[in-house]
């Protein structure tokens, strides 16, 4: 692991509180990631993002999206940003992340053009770092 | 004047010349002298009746003066010119015109005079007027002409058999009948040479009779003419009486092939349009212009179960369904006004028994060339059969359809079932799994406890959705469980009851409706349960804007049962939302309790029984939901 790791920010959307618990310590002992933010669903994100948009600063350098949420789901949301998206100054790189093993879901995420990748839960500490890392290069 | 002849002795009143003149004086006929060239000169008084003329006016005049210019040539060939030769010519007619202007005719018979010496000097005539002798002849050979004409044109022959003289005459239409020579012979025997073999019995024996009997007879029959054809020939015989006895027989014969061929003609057509009609498979009938049944096959009276003689006496409309008659009597009425010439309808006719028989008629209007109405050709086709048909495919086709529907829930259910289990059940054992891998890891106590108490919290977690899960599959499973009759009234006023105290707090207004639809024959744990969680909603998901309003009301439609419960509250973007509304652990609104679960549950009872909810909803206006409690038909005979 490098030290001269620079650390990022980081939104998680999720509504499952333990899978959050779990991503905040696994990535907190990868210690690559200075900030960390979560929404329990779309919604409260979309209003985060709308908020800084011209704000490079807070803008997170990853999103973490959950497909199945109350309210505002992960579809719903990718819509929603799809709708602003142009006006960020600076782009997030967004990874989709569900327990659903359909393929259909798979497929409907990889045609998204700012979906970077779908992951499958649980996802292991590696897999946080490789994705992290990955997209640092 | 000199008597050379001993003629008889003459009166002795009587003398010399006054004799003589008394005799040319006194006689009927117009007696004249002439010179050789017919000058007159001598007329008797007798030309005054004759002639108009004075005698006096006559003398020294040039007969042909007075003669028809037409006959002028004839008079003097055929009698002059002969009389100045000496010879006594016939007597000749010839018309004379008159004083008065008019032609009459006359007669007169000249005699040459020759002197001593016996060279023709003068000539003498005696004339009688015989105008009405020729026109009688006139009319005689008029009436022998037309006679002759109308007997060829009607192509009627007569013949006479005189049992006096023993002698037949024919005329010569018999002869063109028999297309013989009217200069060969002919005689019974050969008459009867000509009739047909099959026909010469009755012939023979006719004409036996009525020379026996005197009994006439007309009858139509055959003969064969030398070239071989057959013609069709009407006798007629009368007998001759004279004294009571009969002298002799007469009759005519009228060649009547052509009337025959063309009768046979219209038979034959007429008995190809009556097979036609009476044999056909379609309902075929005629009606008059008041549109009664004049003509009736046997297919529309089996159609209808009327025998014809009975319909005879009905019209159209009689034997209509009721619902139909208008429309009957409006294309019919088009057709009688002349407006129409034909048109078709599918209507319905009242068997006689009592049911229905579905038809599709068409009729045609027959008009004389002057346009009036004769009578309407309708034709009745029985779609009765094509109809049951229809609704048998019909009725088929909408079992097939809800078959298919029913396929497409059960795969719309198992990719719920698909969802639920992955996000569900697959997303906390995820975490459990990795949870006991920090477990394994953690290098304090403090840590251990966390991981399990992280551990505990899941475990509690899937263990719920489980059990919703086996609650629903109950309900899936379930499809037997016992109805009974419900009121709607009953079940609404208790799970009201149940909410009494948050009615009162937010002071909501509830309207009920179930006049319509008073009840329902249905489980009555699930009737309960839905109508709570349709509740249950309004109250939760009302607007802090507006006083809560909650209309409930039940309705029939297209034969199924409809429940209908509507708010005036949140509301929902459907367009947001729609596919998901039903959905287990779904939530559409912030800062209420609730987990998703009613209508997720609401939904499988309802499609458990064959049923459906559907939502409609406008954010801030309200939310209707519609459950169709039961299956409806699509169709209905």
């Amino acid at each position: 692991m490098n030290s001269q790791f620079r650390k990022r920010r980081l939104l998680l959307i999720d509504d499952d509180d333990i899978f959050v618990a779990i991503a905040k310590r696994t990535i907190e002992k990868a210690g690559i990631l200075e900030n960390f933010d979560v929404f329990p669903d779309g919604e409260g994100a979309i209003s985060f993002l709308k908020d800084h948009i011209t704000d490079p600063e807070s803008i997170p350098d990853f999103i973490l999206l959950d497909i199945n949420m109350p309210y505002m789901d992960g579809w719903q949301f990718l819509e929603e940003y799809s709708l602003f998206e142009s006006m960020l100054l600076k782009k997030p790189i967004i990874y989709m992340i569900s327990s659903s093993v359909d393929d259909a879901d798979i497929k409907k995420a990889k045609d998204i053009p700012y979906v970077r990748d779908y992951l499958i839960k649980p996802v292991s500490v590696d897999s946080f770092r490789r994705i992290l890392s990955f997209s640092e290069e | 004047m000199n008597v050379q002849e001993d003629n008889g002795t003459i009166p002795a009143d009587f003398q010399g010349e006054a004799f003589f003149r008394i005799l040319v004086e006194k006689s009927r006929d117009m007696v004249c002298l002439h010179d050789i060239e017919g000058r007159y000169l001598y007329a008797n008084p007798r030309c005054r009746e004759l002639t108009g003329y004075e005698p006096g006016e006559l003398l020294n005049r040039d007969p042909y003066d007075f003669i028809h210019p037409e006959d002028r040539r004839r008079i003097r060939l055929e009698s002059h010119d002969l009389a100045k030769a000496g010879t006594n010519p016939h007597s000749i007619d010839y018309r004379f015109l008159k004083k008065e202007g008019i032609y009459v005719w006359l007669q007169t018979q000249t005699q040459p005079i020759p002197d001593t010496t016996g060279k023709i000097i003068y000539l003498h005539t005696t004339t009688r007027e015989i105008s009405d002798q020729i026109e009688l002849v006139d009319k005689l050979k008029l009436s022998e002409r037309l006679s002759c004409l109308m007997s060829e044109l009607a192509c009627v022959g007569g013949w006479e058999s005189d049992f006096l003289t023993g002698t037949i005459h024919w005329t010569e239409e018999v002869y063109r009948i028999f297309e013989r020579d009217p200069s060969d012979r002919l005689d019974k025997t050969i008459i009867y040479a000509y009739c047909h073999p099959e026909d010469l019995d009755i012939v023979m024996h006719c004409n036996r009779r009525l020379g026996e009997t005197g009994e006439s007879y007309s009858l139509e029959h055959r003969i064969v003419t030398d070239s071989g054809r057959v013609k069709w020939l009407r006798s007629q015989g009368k007998a001759n009486y004279s004294g009571g006895k009969i002298v002799g027989i007469y009759g005519a014969i009228q060649d009547i092939t052509l009337s025959k061929i063309v009768e046979e003609e219209i038979r034959i057509s007429e008995k190809k349009f009556s097979l036609a009609f009476h044999n056909s498979g379609i309902g075929i009938f005629l009606l008059d212009k008041e549109g009664r049944f004049i003509e009736v096959n046997q297919s529309f009276s089996d159609l209808v179960g009327y025998p014809a003689e009975e319909l005879w006496t009905k019209k159209l409309n009689d034997i209509a369904f009721s619902e139909d008659t208008a429309l009957v009597e409006e294309m019919f009425g088009r057709i009688f006004s002349g407006e129409k010439e034909s048109g078709q309808l599918v209507k319905r006719y009242l068997h006689k028994k009592g049911f229905l028989i579905w038809t599709l008629i068409t009729a045609v209007a027959v008009r004389k060339d002057s346009g009036e109405l004769m009578f309407v050709v309708v034709q009745v086709q029985d779609i009765s059969r094509r109809r049951t048909l229809e609704n048998i495919l019909r009725e088929k086709n909408s079992r097939l359809k809800s078959v298919s529907k029913t396929l497409q829930e059960r795969i719309s259910q198992l990719e719920e079932f698909n969802q639920i289990v992955s996000h569900n059940i697959r997303s906390p054992i995820g975490n459990i799994s990795t949870l006991i891998k920090f477990l394994e890891e953690a290098e304090t106590e403090e840590e251990k406890k966390e991981f399990i108490e992280y551990l505990k919290e899941t475990a509690d977690q899937l263990l719920c959705t489980l059990n919703e899960l086996i609650e629903v599959i109950k309900i899936r499973q379930n499809v037997n469980v016992p109805s009974e009759q419900i009121r709607f009234e009953e079940v609404f006023e208790r799970v009201k009851g149940m909410f009494l105290g948050q009615i009162m707090e937010v002071g909501a207004v509830i309207g009920t409706d179930f006049k319509d639809a008073p009840g329902v024959v249905y489980p009555k744990i699930y009737l309960e349960s839905i109508l709570l969680n349709l509740f249950s909603n309004a109250l939760k998901y009302r607007s802090p804007k507006r006083k809560l309003c909650i209309n409930v009301r039940t309705y029939w439609q297209n034969s199924a049962l409809m429940i209908e419960v509507q708010d005036n509250g949140l509301g929902l973007d459907l367009n947001k939302y729609g596919n998901q509304i039903f959905r287990l652990h779904k939530t559409f609104h912030r800062n209420t309790e609730g987990k998703g679960l009613g209508l997720f549950m609401t939904k499988n009872q309802v499609e458990s029984l064959g049923g459906e909810i559907r939502v409609e909803s406008e954010p801030d206006v309200g939310t209707k939901f519609i459950v169709q409690l039961n299956k409806g038909y699509e169709f209905a005979i």
